[in-house]
């Protein structure tokens, strides 16, 4: 996947230019140590996230040497805005087809909420599963998209017109799919860039 | 083209499936502390690996031994590393203040303890001892102009 410019906006809609990339495992890992796990983090190293104690360097790199995944990152002012990791191979949805589904997905700690310590970017979650649905059509031809939802997480994945399909994992979350229209208008605010990038 | 074989999820059998439903033990952190060291003795090596550079090589670049190389890269840096940790920063093209700061934050003393006083969530203390503790801070409050 070729690199994607794409201007998104502050908290004061102020333009913020990111690039979207395939993950690079070291400098981003260092990124992701340097600038997320200390605010992932509260005193005495309690948790203040539901995914505070996802192995995150692991998870890439046991992704990046599987060939069903596909990890994609956001960087913006030099930092890792959120990544999403995707499996794109041998998976098939609720009705038997194959489809695309989210293993993992998040947008750093400033971005969730506004923290202070840095300047926070919205939308970056959705063009995140926008992406994440690109990548599906391009290894599963169909948009479609499954994941399971942590429980914080559910109020953004139905805002972007994702479904329950009525099953959980075995933990108990929450299994969400989007269907090609949704899809579709996701995906569409990144066209431009991406026929930008193709001419 | 083999046949593809799924199991009741619709996954292929005998793949090792990682999500945020299906996480295994290993790619938890249970201890950030713990996490912290073990990135700060094996960030280097993996950066060097993933150059696909052996060590003789990266010494022979940066111009010092090959102990003093394993030292780093083992995690123990001291004042005198940081030039070859910006040498270290360029061949693998990464950022030299983040890998500084990497070190700093997996060499800051423990404070855990201090920090569960602080955050009043230590299960260990007693009733007296947490009595004790409010007198002190009261006091200290009291004597602060």
């Amino acid at each position: 996947m070729a690199p994607i410019e794409f201007i998104f906006l502050g908290a004061r809609n102020e333009p913020i230019p990111a690039l979207i990339r395939p993950l690079i495992l070291i400098p981003d890992i260092l990124s992701w140590v340097t600038n997320w796990f200390p605010e992932m983090l509260g005193l005495a190293g309690s948790r203040l996230y539901e995914d505070s104690h996802w192995d995150v360097p692991s998870i890439w790199e046991e992704a990046l040497g599987n060939d069903n995944y596909r990890v994609i990152a956001i960087e913006a002012e030099g930092i890792i805005q959120g990544y999403t990791v995707v499996l794109v191979k041998n998976y098939l949805g609720i009705d038997g087809k194959p489809c695309a589904h989210v293993a993992f997905v998040a947008v750093a700690p400033w971005n969730r909420v506004v923290r202070g310590s840095r300047r926070k970017i919205k939308g970056i979650g959705k063009v995140l599963i926008a992406m994440s649905s690109l990548l599906s059509i391009k290894h599963t031809g169909s948009l479609i998209l499954e994941l399971h939802s942590l429980p914080d997480a559910e109020g953004f994945y139905h805002h972007i017109g994702m479904r329950e399909t009525g099953r959980y994992s075995k933990q108990g979350l929450k299994e969400f799919r989007i269907e090609k229209p949704e899809a579709l208008a996701l995906i569409r605010p990144l066209l431009p860039s991406i026929n930008k990038k193709e001419k | 083209m083999a046949k593809l074989s799924f199991d009741k999820n619709g996954l292929k059998k005998g793949t090792r499936v990682i999500s945020a439903a299906n996480l295994p033990s290993d790619l938890t952190i249970d201890d950030p502390r713990a996490f912290l060291i073990k990135m700060r003795s094996t960030f280097l090596k993996n950066a060097r690996e993933a150059k696909g550079l052996g060590k003789e090589e990266v010494s022979k670049k940066c111009k010092v031994s090959l102990s003093i190389l394993e030292r780093v890269e083992s995690g123990k840096i001291d004042e005198q590393d940081m030039m070859l940790l910006h040498a270290l920063s360029e061949i693998y093209e990464i950022d030299y203040p983040s890998l500084l700061f990497l070190y700093r934050l997996a060499n800051r003393p423990d404070r855990t303890r201090v920090e569960k006083l602080a955050a009043y969530h230590n299960q260990d203390i007693d009733s007296a001892t947490q009595k004790e503790l409010l007198d002190f801070l009261a006091k200290l409050k009291d004597s602060l102009p």
